[in-house]
């Protein structure tokens, strides 16, 4: 019973870690990842979602039940990467062994009957008392640098070995793999955010607890508290195109700077363990300043002006009416359904601003609604006394900073390594193996692996050249 | 600023003129018109060499910055990998006329994309995610990895039409044999190199430019999918003992996936790379 447990699990240990699998698995690998880079994925592609919805209900089901629009986040997917590592994992441990074994260990004697076709002999009277030291030093001078002395069959073997560590390239890249995949398997408890400094945030402190972040999964608090001391972009000479964009930091804890940075594009600073890079930069209209006139319809004149921020609420002068800035659109549109939107920076677009009003109009009615206020136009609303004009907006620049910690990453790197000594030692590096049996009336070469045959023809030549030896022939039983 | 456009479009010619003086040189088999397609064909590589000189000085960096420049260098390490598995001695006799002819095809039509009225020439500064000496190294060893697949492409069809026709069987098998070793060593020699400037050069350069190593951008993601299919050509090849036609067609597929990662997701697929 146990002897057919045992079997068992060696077949399955064997198929998981066979080749086969392997084979199947990187196909099936490769036809995910490309249905994953033809699908837009929600976590590369913004507003995915809408898009999966303008395909039709058929098509958006499949999508998001089958997990199409987040693949490489999918259970199924994460299962066969998985799966492909544990394969990876036990391929490389059978594989090491044998591995191990023919590159450390000492190679076996073996029979005529046991060598490659293309053996070659070379008849000699009789074995000269030093034979088996002169054979190795020209063993030794054709490159051949570890020679083993082998008995068997009441016969002497030197097996001449070149390069003998080449056939660990495999798997030295195996092991290169995993070691990446586990960097990313600690990939999955990284910490990252993002947070946007405005040029009136210059110079103040952020505590390391209060920072607010726009996104990702930052820890509650940094290692330090941060200053952004400036921030700016830099153009081209004689050109409005963007060079880069910085920022200059300082980090400190207690009061105590313990570190000053210029970050920028392609220069991230890490401090504390912490990569900070600059991410995003430009005017931010959702910290907008705005200027509002204040138009009496029936007069057709400006009766007040209020300034504020978005989201921010003020009194309206001579008025008790509050206003309240809800949003700002750079570039105002309508979306197919009527819904505003902001088309950005778009020439010859107009501003808007949606204005929240609320208070008692002329008349002492209680009125609370929502308006847009446009640089010309006047409001759409049906108040038939008050209009707002949009007569200003300063949208103030901003730059958002990216903090990223992952303890993957140096295992990362490590595995990138790995991978890349161990490619070019697979493929560049050709280990070989010759030997040389030494019998009573003759000598037999043997090359093994590609080209064997030429190289045993090529040293049996030199040998029995310098040493005044018959000429070489192919080796019969 | 268009550095470096005239030297494009004399070795453009020079390459349609090699192309034909090497197909014309494998009917009539004239040596001499084989000599002058492949003297016209270095000739060529030059003066694309020195083109993209002129402009890697205009631009004060690696002139890989747009579809033009690329493009044009793409088609440039196509030629340089046969030049190199010329002077290796990899190619010679009917293979060499053949994998010629083939990669002379393949830069020509490069070329003339370059050239189309779709693709501007103008020299245009970079933008801020480009300005790192990572470019150099991920785009350049890219295309060399890809320049040798080229190469075993390029032979992949000579097989593949080869292995279809009527010819001596004898004489057709040396040549499918030697052809398929040729597709072995090209891909042997270029994935190192892809898989170093491809994944891990980029993967660094994504880590110092977006703050992650992989991010699963289209771009990316075809490069894996294009690095997956050639580990599966050459562990169906070495471990497997996978030969003929079967093995051919993963090299051919392999690179046929190179040139959608390169250009297709470009024009297909939006993502972070799409300046590229």
């Amino acid at each position: 019973m146990a002897a057919r447990v045992a079997r068992w699990a060696e077949r399955v240990f064997g198929f998981l870690g066979s080749l086969r699998l392997a084979t199947f698995l990187l196909v099936l690998l490769t036809l995910a990842c490309i249905l994953g880079g033809v699908i837009p994925q929600s976590s590369v592609t913004p507003n995915a979602d809408l898009i999966f919805r303008s395909y039709g209900i058929f098509w958006y089901r499949l999508i998001t039940r089958l997990h199409l629009d987040d693949i490489f986040h999918s259970l199924w997917f994460l299962s066969l990467a998985g799966l492909f590592a544990l394969n990876l994992l036990l391929c490389t441990s059978r594989r090491a062994r044998g591995t191990v074994a023919r590159v450390f260990g000492s190679p076996r004697f073996r029979a005529l009957s046991e060598m490659d076709s293309g053996t070659i002999a070379i008849p000699i009277a009789e074995p000269m008392p030093d034979m088996s030291q002169r054979l190795a030093d020209a063993v030794t001078r054709a490159g051949y640098r570890r020679v083993v002395r082998l008995e068997g069959s009441g016969r002497t073997q030197l097996v001449g070995l070149r390069r003998w560590w080449g056939a660990l390239g495999a798997d030295v890249v195996h092991v290169g793999i995993l070691v990446i995949l586990a960097g990313a398997f600690l990939g999955v408890f990284r910490e990252e955010g993002t947070i946007r400094i405005h040029e009136l945030e210059k110079g103040l402190l952020l505590p390391a607890c209060g920072v607010k972040r726009e996104q990702g999964q930052m820890a509650d608090c940094l290692p330090f508290d941060l200053r952004v001391d400036n921030f700016g972009v830099q153009t081209y000479e004689d050109s409005t195109r963007v060079k880069d964009y910085w920022a200059t930091i300082t980090a400190s804890r207690g009061g105590r700077i313990f570190q000053e940075a210029r970050i920028s594009v392609n220069r991230p600073a890490t401090i504390r363990g912490i990569s900070l890079y600059t991410w995003r930069y430009g005017e931010d209209p959702n910290a907008a300043l705005v200027r509002l006139h204040v138009v009496d319809v029936t007069r057709s004149m400006v009766t007040a002006e209020v300034e504020l921020r978005v989201g921010e609420t003020l009194p309206v002068p001579g008025l008790q009416l509050w206003v309240t800035v809800v949003q700002f659109y750079r570039t105002f549109s309508l979306d197919g359904v009527g819904n505003p939107i902001d088309l950005g920076d778009v020439t010859g677009g107009h501003p808007a601003v949606l204005l929240q009003i609320s208070g008692l109009d002329a008349t002492g009615e209680e009125v609370a609604y929502r308006d847009l206020a446009f640089p010309f136009l006047p409001e759409t609303s049906t108040q038939p006394k008050v209009s707002f004009l949009l007569a200003d907006a300063q949208l103030p620049a901003f730059i958002d900073l990216h903090f990223a910690r992952n303890a993957g990453y140096p295992v990362f790197w490590w595995g990138f390594v790995l991978v890349m000594v161990g490619l070019a030692v697979a493929l560049y590096v050709r280990s070989s193996t010759v030997r040389i049996t030494i019998e009573p009336s003759r000598l037999l070469f043997c090359a093994e692996g590609r080209g064997g045959a030429r190289r045993a023809d090529r040293l049996a030549t030199d040998i029995a050249t310098i040493h005044g030896l018959g000429l070489p022939t192919e080796a019969e039983e | 600023m268009n550095q470096g456009v005239l030297f494009f479009d004399i070795s453009a010619i020079g390459y349609i003129v090699a192309f034909l003086g090497l197909l014309v040189a494998r009917i009539l088999d004239r040596r001499w018109i084989r000599a002058t397609g492949i003297g016209i064909f270095a000739a060529a590589l030059l003066a694309q060499s020195v083109g993209l000189c002129l402009r890697g000085i205009a631009l004060g960096g690696f002139p890989v910055t747009n579809t033009y420049e690329s493009l044009v260098f793409y088609g440039w390490v196509f030629a340089l990998g046969f030049f190199a598995l010329l002077g290796a001695g990899i190619l010679r006799g009917r293979i060499r006329d053949s994998v010629g002819i083939g990669v002379g095809l393949l830069v020509a039509v490069t070329m003339a994309l370059a050239g189309s009225p779709l693709r501007s020439p103008e020299v245009v500064p970079l933008v801020p995610a480009l300005r790192s000496h990572w470019l150099a190294l991920h785009v350049s060893l890219v295309f060399v990895g890809e320049g040798f697949f080229t190469v075993a492409f390029a032979a992949g069809v000579i097989y593949l039409i080869a292995a279809r026709s009527s010819k001596r069987k004898d004489e057709q098998s040396e040549l499918l044999e030697r052809l398929e070793e040729l597709i072995y060593r090209s891909v042997a020699i270029g994935f190192p190199f892809f898989t170093l400037g491809g994944l891990f050069f980029g993967a660094i350069w994504a880590k110092h430019a977006w703050g992650r190593y992989w991010g699963w951008d289209p771009k990316e993601t075809f490069m894996l999918v294009t690095w997956l299919v050639y580990v599966l050509f050459l562990h169906v090849r070495v471990r497997r003992g996978w030969r003929g036609q079967r093995v051919v067609w993963i090299a051919v597929i392999g690179f046929l996936l190179a040139l959608f990662t390169f250009a297709g997701v470009n024009f297909l697929i939006r993502g972070l790379h799409s300046y590229a």
